[in-house]
C-alpha cells in the first residue's frame, strides 16, 4: 500500500469516458509524473484526488484513509492549477497568505512562513506586486509558493510548466524538482511532455485515453515499453509494420518485405502469424555496419537535416524509410548507398491491433 | 365582422381662414382583440424591416460619420415614459403639430398631415421599437467570426453573395428575436394608447378595468383580456427560448476575429444619407421633443410659448410630483437589493451546477423578459387582493401599491440583471475558486474572496441599469399605482403621475421635466455601465 492510493477509478462526461479503471499506487515522497497526451484525463485525475470532481467508481486513498467522498477543503492535498489560477485582485503576498489565513495562522506566522516560502522560490521582493506585474516565470512560482507554503502532505502539480517558454521550462522543471525533493514532498505530476517528465519524476505512469498504459521508472519507460502507445509516445520512434515469423523464448523473428528483422519481443499475448508493428527509435540506428551485426540492411540516402547537436538522415530501405539520428554533422551526398543496422536489443516487437490509435 | 372608421381621412377644409387639404392616417377598428394583433402585427413588420436595414450598413460598412449614426440610432433605447409619445403626437397633429405647420404655415403648401388613433400608435411604436430589432441583429452580425466571411471571399464569393448566404443566414436568430421582442412589446404597450386615447386596444381595456379597481379587474372580460395577452406572450417566448437565455451573452468564444467593415460605395453613402440619416433624426424627435417640452412654459400651439427652469422646480415645490419621486426612488432601491442578491444567486448557480437545474432557473430567470408588464401588474393585483394576502402589507387597495410595485420591480428587472451577474462569472476562471476550495476555503468563503470582488464590477454595471429601468417602468406603475388613490402621502410612483399630469394644463411640462431626467439618468446608466463593463477583460485565464 501507498501513501496515495487509487483504486479502479472510472469516470465518465456523458459518454466521454475520461478515467477508465484508473489503478495507481505512489509511494511517500516519490515524485510521480502522469504522462499522456492532450485529452487523456489527466487532469480529472488530478481533480479527483483533489476532491474537485468525483468518481463514478473507485476509490482515492490518501495516507490509509479512504477521502473518495471527502470534501475539497478537509483534504491536504495542494494543487498548482494548470493555469496557475492567481486572484488578479490579491498581491503576490495576499495570494500565498491565503491558505494560512484559512487555517488560521496567526499574522506574525503568516508573515514568517509568506517570507520563508518566497526565499525558497526566489521571489523576495516580489510581495506587493499584482499578478499581472510579474513574468510568466514568477507568475509560477508563486503558484507553487501558494502550494508550498501550506506545507501540504500530497502536492498536486497540472501541466506547472506548460505555459513557459521552452527554456525557461528547462530551466525550471530542474529546480522544481530539487525544490520538492529538499522539502520532501509527495507530488504527482501530470504533463503531456515526455522529457519533462523524464527528468522529474521518480516514476511515471503513462495515460492513454484514460487507462493507465505502463507505469515505471522513467528508463523501464524508455527502454522497456509494455506496448505500442508507450513505446512511440516517449522518444521518437520509426515504425514498421510486418509478420510475425518465428518466435523464441523473448526474441521474434519478423518478416517485413521479405526481409527478416530481429527483436524482442514486447506484447505477451504475440503468436506466430501475428500482424506486428516493430519499433526502432532513431538513436538506435547505426550507420556503415560491419558484416556480423544483427538487422543489417542497405539504403540509400533520402535527405539530412542538422537539428541542434542531431543530424536527422532519412535513409530509404528495403523494410521502409526510417529515420536515424546521428550525433554530430552528417555529410553524405543524397541518394548515396549505406549500410543500417541496429541492435536486436533496441528493437521492440508488438503484436499490431487496428484499433491501437 | 363590421370595421369602423376609416383609415384615411382627406379632407378640404378651411383652416386659419385658408383653404386646405388635410390627410388623416387613422385606422378602422375590428374589436379590440384583433386591433391589437393587427398593431402589434404592423408594427413588428414596419420595425424589423427598418432594424434590419440600419444593422446591416452600420456593423457592415465603414462611411464617413459613421459613428454618429451610430450613436444616434440608439437614442430611442432611451424611453421618457408617456413624454416621448406625448411628443410624437404633438409633433403629428394636423392643427397644431410642427410637421404641419412647417409644412403649411412656413413653407406654403395648402396641405396639413395627422397621425391619430391606431397609426399613431404604430408609428409612435415604430420609432421607439426599431431599435429593439437593430440591436438584436447587429449583435447577431457581430457575433459572426470573421474567419467565416474571410474564407468565403477566398472561395471568390461576392460581398452580395456572401450577405445573402452568411450574413442574413446567420443573424436570423437576432433577426427573430428582435421581432419577437418588438411583438410583444407593442401589443402589451399601455402609454400609447393612453396618449392616443386610443381605447379599443387590449392592453387600454385592462388599464381601464383598474381604473374602478373593486370590481372592474375582476370582471371576467378583463380576466380574459389578461389570460389572453400572457398566452400570446409566452408563445412568443417559448419561440424565442433560446436567444432570450442570458447564457447565451455569456459565451467567451475563443480566437474569434472581429468583423472587418468594408468601405461604402459614393452610391451607398448616398443612401445611407439620404434615408438613413433622416429616418434617425426623425426616430430622435421624441427625445428632442422632451427636452424642448421640459424647458417650455407652455407648448400647446405648434412652438413653446416660452422657457423656463420652472418644471424642474415642481419636483420639490409640487408635493404631489416629490412624493412620487420618493415613492419611485424607495421602491426602486428596495427593488434593487432583492435583484442584486437574487441574481447573484441564480447566476452562481447556473454557472455552478449543471444538468436540469440550471435550465430550469435559466427559465425561470429570463421569463419575465416576456410577460407583459399589465399581466404581471394584473396577477399581482389579483393574488395579493384574495386570501391569504388580502390585508396584509401585500394588499395593493387595504394596505398600498408599494409592495405589490416593488416586487414587480424586481420581477421585470431580474432577467437583465442576472444576465450581467452571469456574464460576470463566466468572466471569472473557474479554477480561481477552485484554488480557494484546494486551500480549504469553504464556498461561501471562496465565493466572496476569489469570485465576487472580480466580478463586482459587473453587478455594479447591471445594477446602476436596473435601478434607472425600475425608475422608469411604466405599465406596472401606471395600473397599480393609484389604487390608493392620488392625495398628500400618495403610493405612486413617477410615472404613474407622469400618466396622470399628462394633458394638464402645466402638468405636461412637469411631465416633460421628469421625462427629460429619466433621459439622462438611463444615458449615463447606459454609458457608465457598458463603459464599465467593455473595459473588463477575460479574468483568470492567461
Ligand atoms: N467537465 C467536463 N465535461 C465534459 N467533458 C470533460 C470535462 N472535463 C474533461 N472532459 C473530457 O474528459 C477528457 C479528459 O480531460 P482532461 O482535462 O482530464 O484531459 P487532460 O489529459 O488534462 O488534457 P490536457 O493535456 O489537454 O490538459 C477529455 O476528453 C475532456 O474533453
Ligand atoms: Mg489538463
Amino acid at each position: 500500500m501507498g501513501f496515495v492510493d487509487i483504486l479502479n477509478v472510472t469516470k465518465k462526461f456523458g459518454n466521454v469516458v475520461a478515467l477508465d479503471n484508473v489503478t495507481l499506487s505512489i509511494d511517500r515522497g516519490e515524485i510521480f509524473a502522469v504522462l499522456g497526451p492532450s485529452g487523456c484525463g489527466k487532469t480529472t485525475l488530478l481533480r479527483i484526488i483533489a476532491g474537485l470532481e468525483l468518481p463514478d467508481s473507485g476509490k482515492i486513498i490518501i495516507n490509509g484513509v479512504d477521502v473518495t467522498y471527502e470534501k475539497p477543503q478537509k483534504r491536504r492535498a495542494v494543487m498548482v492549477f494548470q493555469n496557475w489560477a492567481l486572484w488578479p485582485h490579491m498581491t503576490v503576498f495576499e495570494n500565498i497568505a491565503y491558505g494560512l489565513k484559512i487555517r488560521g495562522v496567526s499574522r506574525n506566522e503568516i508573515v514568517k512562513k509568506v517570507r520563508w516560502v518566497l526565499e525558497l522560490v526566489k521571489l523576495e521582493g516580489l510581495e506587493d506586486r499584482y499578478p499581472h506585474q510579474l513574468s510568466g516565470g514568477q507568475q509560477q512560482r508563486v503558484a507553487l509558493a501558494r502550494a508550498l507554503v501550506v506545507e501540504p502532505e500530497l502536492l498536486l502539480l497540472d501541466e506547472p510548466l506548460s505555459n513557459l517558454d521552452a527554456r525557461l521550462r528547462i530551466e525550471m522543471r530542474d529546480e522544481l524538482r530539487s525544490l520538492i525533493k529538499k522539502l520532501g514532498i509527495t507530488a504527482i505530476y501530470v504533463t503531456h511532455d515526455q522529457e519533462e517528465a523524464m527528468v522529474v519524476a521518480d516514476r511515471i505512469a503513462v495515460m492513454n485515453r484514460g487507462r493507465v498504459m505502463q507505469v515505471g521508472t522513467p528508463s523501464e519507460i524508455f527502454f522497456k515499453p509494455k506496448d505500442l502507445f508507450v513505446a512511440t509516445f516517449i522518444g521518437r520512434a520509426n515504425v514498421i509494420r510486418g509478420v510475425a515469423e518465428k518466435i523464441e523464448n523473448e526474441i521474434v523473428y519478423a518478416k517485413v518485405n521479405d526481409k527478416l528483422i530481429v527483436g524482442l519481443k514486447s506484447s505477451e499475448d504475440l503468436s506466430i502469424g501475428d500482424s506486428i508493428a516493430i519499433v526502432v527509435r532513431p538513436q538506435f540506428i547505426k550507420l556503415g555496419c560491419r558484416g556480423d551485426e544483427d538487422n543489417i540492411f542497405i539504403g540509400r540516402v533520402l535527405s539530412s537535416k542538422a537539428i541542434g547537436l542531431l543530424t536527422e538522415v532519412k535513409i530509404d530501405t528495403p523494410i521502409g524509410i526510417l529515420t536515424v539520428a546521428v550525433t554530430g554533422l552528417y555529410q553524405k551526398d543524397i541518394s548515396s548507398a549505406v549500410d543500417i543496422c541496429f541492435d536486436k536489443e533496441n528493437v521492440y516487437i508488438f503484436r499490431y491491433e487496428e484499433v491501437s490509435f | 365582422m363590421n370595421p369602423i372608421g376609416s383609415l384615411l381621412e382627406v379632407k378640404n377644409v378651411v383652416f386659419g381662414g385658408r383653404n386646405i387639404t388635410i390627410v388623416v392616417l387613422k385606422g378602422v377598428s375590428f374589436g379590440s382583440i384583433i386591433n391589437s394583433f393587427v398593431v402589434a402585427t404592423i408594427s413588428t413588420l414596419i420595425t424589423t424591416a427598418i432594424g434590419i436595414a440600419i444593422a446591416l450598413i452600420l456593423p457592415l460598412y465603414d462611411f464617413p460619420g459613421k459613428s454618429i449614426l451610430r450613436n444616434l440610432a440608439i437614442v430611442p433605447l432611451f424611453a421618457a415614459p408617456f413624454a416621448s409619445g406625448y411628443v410624437v403626437k404633438k409633433f403629428f397633429d394636423w392643427r397644431y403639430g410642427l410637421l404641419s405647420y412647417v409644412i403649411n404655415d412656413v413653407i406654403g403648401i395648402p396641405l396639413r398631415i395627422g397621425f391619430e388613433s391606431f397609426a399613431g400608435v404604430i408609428l409612435s411604436e415604430v420609432l421607439s421599437l426599431y431599435v429593439i430589432v437593430y440591436l438584436n441583429v447587429s449583435a447577431a452580425i457581430n457575433s459572426i467570426d470573421y474567419t467565416l466571411i474571410e474564407q468565403a471571399l477566398n472561395l471568390g464569393s461576392s460581398f452580395r453573395k456572401i450577405l445573402r448566404d452568411i450574413i442574413i443566414h446567420l443573424s436570423m436568430p437576432g433577426i427573430a428575436a428582435g421581432a419577437s421582442l418588438t411583438f410583444i412589446l407593442s401589443i402589451e404597450d399601455i402609454a400609447n394608447p393612453i396618449i392616443f386615447k386610443e381605447d379599443r386596444l387590449i392592453a387600454y381595456e385592462i388599464f381601464r378595468s383598474f381604473q374602478d379597481p373593486t370590481t372592474g379587474s375582476r370582471s371576467p372580460g378583463a380576466i380574459f383580456m389578461t389570460i389572453l395577452i400572457i398566452l400570446i406572450s409566452l408563445g412568443v417566448f417559448i419561440g424565442i427560448r433560446r436567444y432570450v437565455s442570458y447564457k447565451r451573452y455569456a459565451a467567451i468564444t475563443r480566437g474569434f476575429k472581429p468583423l472587418k467593415p468594408l468601405k461604402l460605395s459614393r452610391k451607398g453613402i448616398a443612401l445611407v444619407y439620404l434615408f438613413i440619416l433622416p429616418f434617425l433624426l426623425f426616430a430622435s424627435i421624441p427625445q428632442i421633443g422632451v427636452f424642448i417640452l421640459a424647458f417650455s412654459t407652455r407648448w400647446y400651439e405648434p412652438l413653446p410659448e416660452g422657457f423656463t427652469l420652472k418644471n424642474f422646480a415642481a419636483f420639490v415645490d409640487d408635493k404631489i410630483v416629490f412624493t412620487a419621486i420618493r415613492n419611485s426612488i424607495v421602491y426602486s432601491l428596495t427593488a434593487l437589493a432583492i435583484i442584486a442578491f437574487m441574481s447573484i444567486l441564480i447566476a452562481y448557480s447556473s454557472a455552478r451546477i449543471k444538468g436540469s437545474l440550471s435550465y430550469f432557473l435559466d427559465t425561470l430567470a429570463t421569463i419575465p423578459i416576456a410577460v407583459p408588464g399589465i399581466a404581471i401588474a394584473s396577477g399581482f393585483f389579483l393574488l395579493f387582493t384574495s386570501p391569504p394576502f388580502r390585508g396584509t402589507l401585500f394588499d395593493p387597495v387595504l394596505f398600498s401599491p408599494g409592495t405589490a410595485i416593488t416586487i414587480a420591480y424586481t420581477v421585470r428587472r431580474l432577467p437583465f440583471m442576472v444576465r450581467a451577474v452571469y456574464a460576470g462569472i463566466q468572466q471569472v476562471a473557474v479554477e480561481l475558486e477552485e484554488a480557494a476550495l484546494n486551500l480549504g476555503a469553504s464556498r461561501f468563503k471562496a465565493f466572496t474572496s476569489a469570485v465576487l470582488p472580480l466580478m463586482a464590477l459587473h453587478i455594479l454595471g447591471g445594477t446602476l441599469v436596473a435601478f434607472v429601468y425600475c425608475l422608469s417602468e411604466t405599465s406596472v406603475g401606471v395600473i397599480l399605482g393609484g389604487l390608493k388613490g392620488v392625495s398628500v402621502g400618495h403610493a405612486a410612483p413617477i410615472t404613474f403621475i407622469m400618466q396622470d399630469y399628462l394633458e394638464t394644463l402645466y402638468g405636461t411640462q412637469i411631465v416633460g421635466a421628469l421625462g427629460a431626467i429619466l433621459i439622462i439618468l438611463q444615458v449615463i446608466a447606459t454609458v457608465t455601465s457598458s463603459a464599465i463593463l467593455r473595459g473588463y477583460v477575460v479574468i483568470g485565464v492567461r
